[in-house]
């Protein structure tokens, strides 16, 4: 049985914000990982997702979520995804933030991550770039 | 936040917090919400009370009916859910309810316009079509016996109840799970019931049955017996129609072109043949709208051609919404790609250019 839905790759703040950023110095490694991803989402092989306030943080104006990030669905952050994550038990330590980006994985059954974020490769998720 | 997590001895089992390479398997440590098993437990529950009044109460037909059990669903679906979920659940329902008012309000209309009545056009065609003979008269002179139900009759008449469950728990099961392919499925459906819409408007059609009722003026076919019911009832079943329904002025007796219970059957398989690998399944899944159609052309329902032009509204809603799809994937990506520029172009490794290369041409979406 083949998925009707493409898997998601969720674009993590870090990658975002090397891709709005051309002076960041991931800048240009994430832009190659962002043209592929791309590439495959105007081919639906892949779903381009990134976290509601990740996007409105890195790209607060409408041109660049118009543009840049016009391939990217946002996933809605709820009081209920903050609770879960304040709650979360993890066997290393990690902030906020990146407990949230779990819960999210978790609920929505993502598995691929675009991320600079060291915290995010200790667990088992396929990262990019 | 930091907790002490019970790593068993082997990494990489099912039943380790770790995997075979030593990081922390989400799964395992990141629980779900805790009313997913609620409603699990909620929709399993749901779905064994519809079954219990099916076989007792009788299959819910009525449009207000169908709703009302699909918004039970969808609550038992929606428990626990973000507030913005329910938001846009609230969104997605008018959006369908509207959708469905409008059919209903345009079917009750459409013989009320004065268009003029098709009979003998699509008599003739279905005459052309095969041969000379009459596909509906042919089929009841050498398969139905009155007061007989035979195997086939049953199975023509569990075919044809599909109709009133089939989308229904299609839809159900896609706005539970998948609010991307709920949208898909949408746009097709609604395209599907504008277009026969606008059919039953514009081409009043008067089905076979009707035209050989003694009650009716046209008596154009010999006498013919619309028996669809018969088979579903000797299974012990019968239709659920709520009172409300009768007092709604929604019947339209001429709304034969396009047939719709043919264009559902073609509909539904069709959606989810990209998730079939198996040629033989695929092919088993097509057999059903071969099945439907044949049907009700059996019971004198429908002509043939009622039910080609379904399957072709149904071709044509899904190559347009296709097409709509991929152009705007793509508008996306050359918006996305204009924007970062010459960024990255060199930071593509090999790998990716190559992957991209062949998957031009061997690759294929996931879905249309």
């Amino acid at each position: 049985m083949k998925r009707l839905t493409p898997p998601t790759v969720l674009l993590e703040r870090s990658f975002l914000e090397a891709l709005a950023d051309p002076t960041h110095p991931h800048s240009e490694r994430a832009a190659g990982a962002y043209r592929s991803l791309v590439e495959r989402s105007r081919r639906n092989e892949r779903r381009l997702r990134a976290r509601a306030d990740h996007l409105s943080d890195v790209a607060p104006t409408r041109e660049v979520r118009r543009t840049l990030f016009a391939p990217v669905e946002s996933i809605p952050v709820a009081g209920q995804h903050h609770r879960a994550a304040a709650r979360l038990e993890l066997p290393i330590e990690v902030d906020h933030d990146v407990a949230l980006t779990l819960v999210l994985l978790r609920g929505e059954h993502i598995a691929e991550v675009a991320t600079f974020e060291p915290a995010l490769t200790e667990f088992d998720l396929q990262t990019l770039p | 936040m930091l907790a002490e997590v019970d790593v068993p001895a082997s990494q990489g089992t099912p039943g380790s917090a770790r995997a075979a390479d030593g990081r922390w398997r989400i799964a395992r440590i990141v629980p779900l919400d805790p009313f997913h098993l609620v409603r699990i437990v909620l929709m399993v529950g749901y779905g064994l009370s519809y079954v219990w009044w099916t076989r007792n109460r009788g299959l819910v037909t009525d449009r207000i009916s169908v709703a009302t059990a699909l918004g039970l669903f969808l609550l038992c679906a929606n428990l626990g859910r973000p507030w913005r979920r329910w938001a846009q659940l609230v969104v997605d329902a008018a959006c369908y309810c509207a959708m469905w008012f409008a059919y209903e309000m345009t079917r009750g209309v459409a013989d009320r316009l004065g268009m003029p009545l098709q009979l003998e056009s699509v008599r003739a065609i279905d005459k052309a079509m095969f041969l000379g003979t009459e596909p509906t008269v042919w089929l009841q002179q050498r398969f139905h016996d009155r007061g007989v139900v035979h195997w086939y009759d049953r199975v023509a008449s569990m075919t044809y109840y599909t109709h009133f469950w089939l989308p229904v728990v299609a839809l159900a099961i896609l706005w539970a799970t998948s609010q991307v392919q709920w949208k898909r499925f949408m746009k097709r459906f609604a395209t599907l019931l504008a277009i026969a819409c606008t059919s039953f408007v514009l081409l009043p059609t008067v089905p076979p049955w009707m035209a050989a009722s003694r009650k009716y003026p046209y008596q154009v076919l010999p006498p013919l017996e619309r028996h669809t019911g018969k088979g579903f009832q000797d299974l012990g079943f019968y239709g659920f129609v709520h009172d409300w329904n009768n007092s709604l002025d929604w019947a339209n007796g001429v709304a034969a072109m396009p047939s719709l219970h043919a264009g559902f059957a073609l509909f539904v398989p069709a959606f989810f043949l990209p998730m079939v690998t198996r040629r033989w399944v695929k092919a088993l899944l097509m057999v059903f709208p071969v099945a439907m159609l044949s049907s009700l052309v059996y019971f004198a329902e429908h002509w043939v051609i009622d039910g080609l032009v379904g399957w072709a509204i149904v071709g044509a809603s899904f190559l347009f919404w296709n097409r709509m799809e991929r152009r705007q994937r793509s508008a996306r990506a050359d918006l996305a790609l204009a924007a970062l520029g010459d960024r990255g172009v060199a930071a593509r490794t090999d790998a990716d250019h190559d992957r991209d290369h062949d998957r031009d041409h061997d690759g294929a979406p996931v879905s249309a």
